[in-house]
C-alpha cells in the first residue's frame, strides 16, 4: 500500500511585486541627466534675480541690517536725473550697436564673401583682432587716440584737413561719439564672423538665379542675400540689443561716465550706486527694471524677426 | 566588484554632497576668532600703493625682533577703489577680510554708511587718547566717523609748486609769481607765445576733483565741516572754480583727458607744462616713475597765493590705514600699526624710506629729515620746505555723501569749463544737487 506522504509544505517565496522604486526611479533618470543645468540656472540666475527684486525693495548698504522701504527706490530712479541720463546715453549706444555696428557688419561679411577675394584670411584675422584684446588695453589706447591735445585722431584730422582739435572727451556729444567709435571698431569684426557664417550657408544657385533674371549687386543683396540671413540677422541683432542695453566697459574706462555723466551707462549707474555709493537696494532696483525693459524689447525684436514663427508656404 | 550603475550614480552623488558641505559649512563660519596674543602671526594688508608694503614688510621685520608678535604680512596692491571694494566683500561675506586694510582717503566715505565702520573696524580713539596731541589734528579728522577714530594717516599731503627753472629760464618766466593773478597773467603770455602753460589739470571727471579740491581748500574752504554739513556754496568755491576756468580758458593751465595716463605722461615728457601745483606724494608717484630722465630739473617752492585770502599750502589725498576688529590677528595688527605710525621711529623711517611726510610734530624736528637732500630735485632740502608748510595745512572733513559731492561736483566743474555755466553758477547748481540727495 502506497503511503501518502505528505509533501513537504512547498516553500514559495512570496512573489516579487513589482518595485515602484525601480520605476520611480527609471522615471528619474532623465530629470537627474538635465538637473545640473537647472541647478545652476537656480543658483546663478533665478535665484540672484528673485534676491535682487526682494532686494530692490529695501534700503542695505551691503554690510548690517536692511531696511523695507517698499518701492520708493523705484519711485526714486523716476526722480533722478543721473539715471534719465543713463537710460538716454543707453539708447545711443543700442541704436548704434543696432543700426551701424550690425549693418556694417552685414556689409563687411558681403564684401569678405566675394568670389576669388585674395587673403580672406587675413581679412578675417584683421577684423576679429580687436574682439581677442582686452578690453582694458583697447580703452587705455583709446583715450590716448582721442585725447584733445595728444591724440593721434586730432593729429591725423589737423594734418589731412586743417580742422582744429576736436575736444573727444570732454565734450558731452563728442564723447558719445567716441564711445560708439570704439564701438564699431570692437564689434564689428566679431559680428562679422555670423554674418560670414550665414552667408556661405546662402546656396550659390539663388545667386545664379538672380543674376539670370538681370539682377545687379545691389538687387542681389536686397533680394537674395537679406532674406537668406533672416535667422542669422535675428539672432545677431536680438544678442547685439541685449549686449549694448548692459555697456559697461567702454564708457567706464574711456571716459569714467564723464564728462560729467554724459557718458554714463545704465550698468555704470548700477555699478555706481551699489560699489561707490553703498546703495544696494537702489542699484537693485535699477537692475531689476533693466531686466524688464531689455526682456519685453527682447521679445517685441523676436516677434518682429518672427523667431520661433515657421513660414507658411 | 562590479558596480552597478545605480551604486555609481548614488555613490557620486553622496561623494558631490560630502565635497560641498566643508566649504559651505567653512563659509558660514562667523563669530569672534580667538585672538592671536603672542608668537608667528600672519597678517593680510591690503593697500592701493605698493610702497606701503615694502614699508611695512621692512617694518614688521624690525618690530619682530623685539616684540612678542613674529610677523608675516600677506599683501595685496591694486586700484584704491578696488581694495576698498574687496575690503567690503571680504566683510560681507565674512571670507577673509584683510586685518590691516589701507583705504585711500576718498573711499573713506563708503565706510561712513549705515555703521560700516563702527561695525568692521577697531575704535582706536580711546586708544591714541594719550597721544592725540602729538599728532596734526588736521590728518586725524579724515579718518572719522560718527566722532570716533578708525584710521591712521599714512602721510601729511601738503600741496607745493613744482617747476623746472630750466623752462622758465628758456622762456623768460619771471620766477617770482605770487599770486594766482600772476599766474595766469603770466600764464597766458607764455601760452601765447610759446605754446606752453604752468599748470597741468586734469579733466573733472565723477572720481576724481584734485585741482579743485587743492584750491578750495588752500582759498580757505571746505566741502564738508566737522559735522558732516555740506559747506561748499561758498566765496572761496566760487573763488577755485573761477581760477580753472581762467587758467585753462587763458591757457595757463593745461587740461588733458587723463592726468595719469599717456596724455598727462606726454604733457610732463614733452615739456608742455613748466609747472604743476601737487601734493608731495606727485613727485614719487608720478615725476620720478613717469620721467626719471627729468631727475635734477625740477624744483618745489610754496604754492602761488590766492590774493583774496587763505592758506599758504593745500592738502589732497592720502590712505588710512585701519585695523579689522574680530579677527584673530586683531590685536597684533594693531600693534604693528601702532608701532609703525605712533611712534616717532616709525614715522622717521616711513619719510626715510619711502619719503612720506610725517604726521607726527616731533617728527618734523629730526636732523636727518631736515638734512634730507632729494637728488631729482637736484638736491633741495624739500622736507624744510614742507616743515613751514605743516602747522599751515588746512583740514579736509569726511562725509557719507563724499562719493555724491564729487560726482555733482564734476559735472557742475565741467560745464564751468565748457563754457555752459559761470563758476558761480556751477557752485550754486553742484550744492543744490548734493543737498537734494543727502539723505
Amino acid at each position: 500500500m502506497a503511503q501518502l506522504t505528505r509533501a513537504a509544505p512547498e516553500r514559495v517565496l512570496p512573489r516579487a511585486k513589482p518595485r515602484r522604486n525601480s520605476r520611480q526611479y527609471r522615471a528619474a533618470i532623465p530629470y537627474l541627466f538635465i538637473s545640473p543645468f537647472y541647478i545652476l540656472y537656480v543658483l546663478f540666475l533665478l535665484g540672484p534675480t528673485v534676491y535682487a527684486i526682494w532686494l530692490s525693495l529695501h534700503e542695505w548698504a551691503g554690510i548690517g541690517p536692511s531696511r523695507w522701504v517698499g518701492f520708493s527706490n523705484y519711485t526714486r530712479l523716476f526722480r533722478d536725473t543721473a539715471f534719465h541720463q543713463a537710460v538716454i546715453n543707453t539708447l545711443w549706444y543700442v541704436g548704434a550697436s543696432v543700426f551701424i555696428v550690425t549693418p556694417l557688419a552685414l556689409i563687411v561679411a558681403s564684401a569678405l564673401n566675394t568670389r576669388g577675394l585674395r587673403g580672406r584670411d587675413i581679412f578675417r584675422m584683421a577684423y576679429f583682432a580687436p574682439m581677442v584684446l582686452s578690453p582694458v588695453v583697447v580703452s587705455l589706447i583709446f583715450t590716448i587716440i582721442f585725447d584733445q591735445n595728444f591724440g593721434l585722431l586730432n593729429a591725423a584730422l589737423r594734418g589731412l584737413i586743417g580742422i582744429k582739435p576736436v575736444n573727444w572727451l570732454g565734450s558731452p556729444t563728442w564723447a558719445k561719439v567716441a564711445i560708439i567709435l570704439l564701438l564699431i571698431w570692437r564689434w564689428t569684426g566679431y559680428l562679422v564672423i555670423y554674418f560670414l557664417a550665414g552667408l556661405q550657408a546662402v546656396p550659390r544657385e539663388l545667386y545664379e538665379a538672380a543674376e539670370i533674371d538681370g539682377a545687379g549687386p545691389l538687387r542681389k543683396f536686397r533680394e537674395v542675400t537679406v532674406p537668406m540671413l533672416k535667422p542669422v540677422t535675428a539672432f545677431v541683432s536680438i544678442t547685439v540689443f541685449i549686449g549694448a542695453a548692459q555697456i559697461f566697459e567702454e564708457p567706464y574706462i574711456l571716459t569714467k561716465g564723464g564728462p560729467g555723466q554724459s557718458t554714463m551707462s545704465i550698468a555704470h549707474f548700477i555699478y555706481r550706486a551699489a560699489f561707490l555709493r553703498e546703495d544696494f537696494g537702489y542699484a537693485a532696483a535699477a537692475g531689476v527694471l533693466l531686466f524688464i525693459v531689455v526682456f519685453v524689447l527682447t521679445r517685441v525684436l523676436a516677434h518682429f524677426f518672427g523667431v520661433g514663427r515657421e513660414e507658411r508656404a | 566588484m562590479a558596480l552597478a550603475r545605480r551604486d555609481l550614480l548614488k555613490y557620486g552623488a553622496l561623494g558631490a554632497a560630502g565635497a560641498l558641505t566643508t566649504p559651505i559649512l567653512a563659509g558660514c563660519g562667523g563669530g569672534t576668532a580667538r585672538p592671536i596674543t603672542s608668537g608667528p602671526v600672519t597678517l593680510k594688508l591690503w593697500t592701493n600703493d605698493q610702497n606701503y608694503i615694502d614699508f611695512f614688510t621692512w617694518y614688521a621685520r624690525k618690530v619682530s625682533a623685539t616684540s612678542r608678535y613674529k610677523y608675516t604680512l600677506e599683501p595685496l596692491v591694486q586700484d584704491a577703489e578696488v581694495v576698498s571694494t574687496k575690503t567690503l566683500a571680504a566683510y560681507a561675506a565674512h571670507s577673509n577680510p584683510p586685518e590691516l586694510p589701507g583705504i585711500e582717503i576718498s573711499q573713506f566715505s563708503r565706510f561712513m554708511k549705515a555703521g560700516i565702520a563702527e561695525t568692521v573696524f577697531v575704535d582706536v580713539t580711546d586708544r591714541i587718547a594719550n597721544i592725540r596731541d602729538e599728532f596734526f589734528e588736521s590728518r586725524w579728522a579724515p579718518y572719522q566717523s560718527g566722532g570716533r577714530q578708525y584710521g591712521m594717516e599714512s602721510s601729511f599731503p601738503l600741496c607745493v609748486y613744482y617747476y623746472r627753472p630750466d623752462l622758465f629760464e628758456k622762456y623768460k618766466i619771471p620766477a617770482d609769481l605770487d599770486t594766482w593773478d600772476d599766474v595766469l597773467r603770466v600764464g597766458k603770455q607764455v601760452h601765447d607765445k610759446h605754446g606752453i602753460s604752468l599748470g597741468v589739470i586734469g579733466q573733472p571727471n565723477g572720481t576724481d576733483l584734485t585741482w579743485m579740491g587743492i584750491l578750495f581748500q588752500q582759498r580757505g574752504g571746505q566741502f564738508f565741516d566737522k559735522d558732516g554739513n555740506l559747506t561748499l556754496d561758498s566765496k572761496e568755491a566760487v573763488d577755485a572754480a573761477q581760477l580753472l576756468v581762467d587758467g585753462v580758458r587763458s591757457g595757463a593751465f593745461l587740461m588733458v583727458s587723463d592726468f595719469y595716463g599717456g596724455p598727462g605722461s606726454a604733457a610732463l615728457k614733452q615739456g608742455k607744462t613748466a609747472g604743476y601745483f601737487m601734493p608731495d606724494w606727485f613727485e614719487s608717484f608720478i615725476l620720478r616713475s613717469t620721467a626719471p630722465e627729468l631727475s635734477g630739473k625740477w624744483r618745489m617752492r610754496t604754492m602761488p597765493r590766492f590774493a583774496s585770502g587763505g592758506h599758504a599750502t593745500s592738502v589732497w589725498g592720502g590712505t588710512g590705514f585701519c585695523v579689522s576688529r574680530n579677527m584673530a590677528g586683531t590685536e597684533a595688527a594693531w600693534e604693528l600699526l601702532r608701532q609703525v605710525y605712533l611712534t616717532e621711529d616709525g614715522q622717521v623711517e616711513r619719510f626715510k624710506r619711502i619719503h612720506f611726510l610725517p604726521t607726527m610734530k616731533k617728527a618734523w624736528e629730526n636732523k636727518d629729515l631736515l638734512n634730507f637732500t632729494d637728488p631729482y630735485l637736484g638736491g633741495q632740502h624739500s622736507f624744510r620746505l614742507f616743515k613751514e608748510l605743516s602747522t599751515q595745512a588746512p583740514t579736509q572733513y569726511q562725509s557719507p555723501y563724499w562719493n555724491i559731492m564729487t560726482t555733482e561736483l564734476a559735472i557742475a566743474l565741467d560745464d564751468a569749463l565748457a563754457g555752459r555755466k559761470t563758476a558761480a553758477q556751477a557752485i550754486k547748481s553742484a550744492s543744490k544737487s548734493i543737498t537734494s540727495q543727502m539723505r
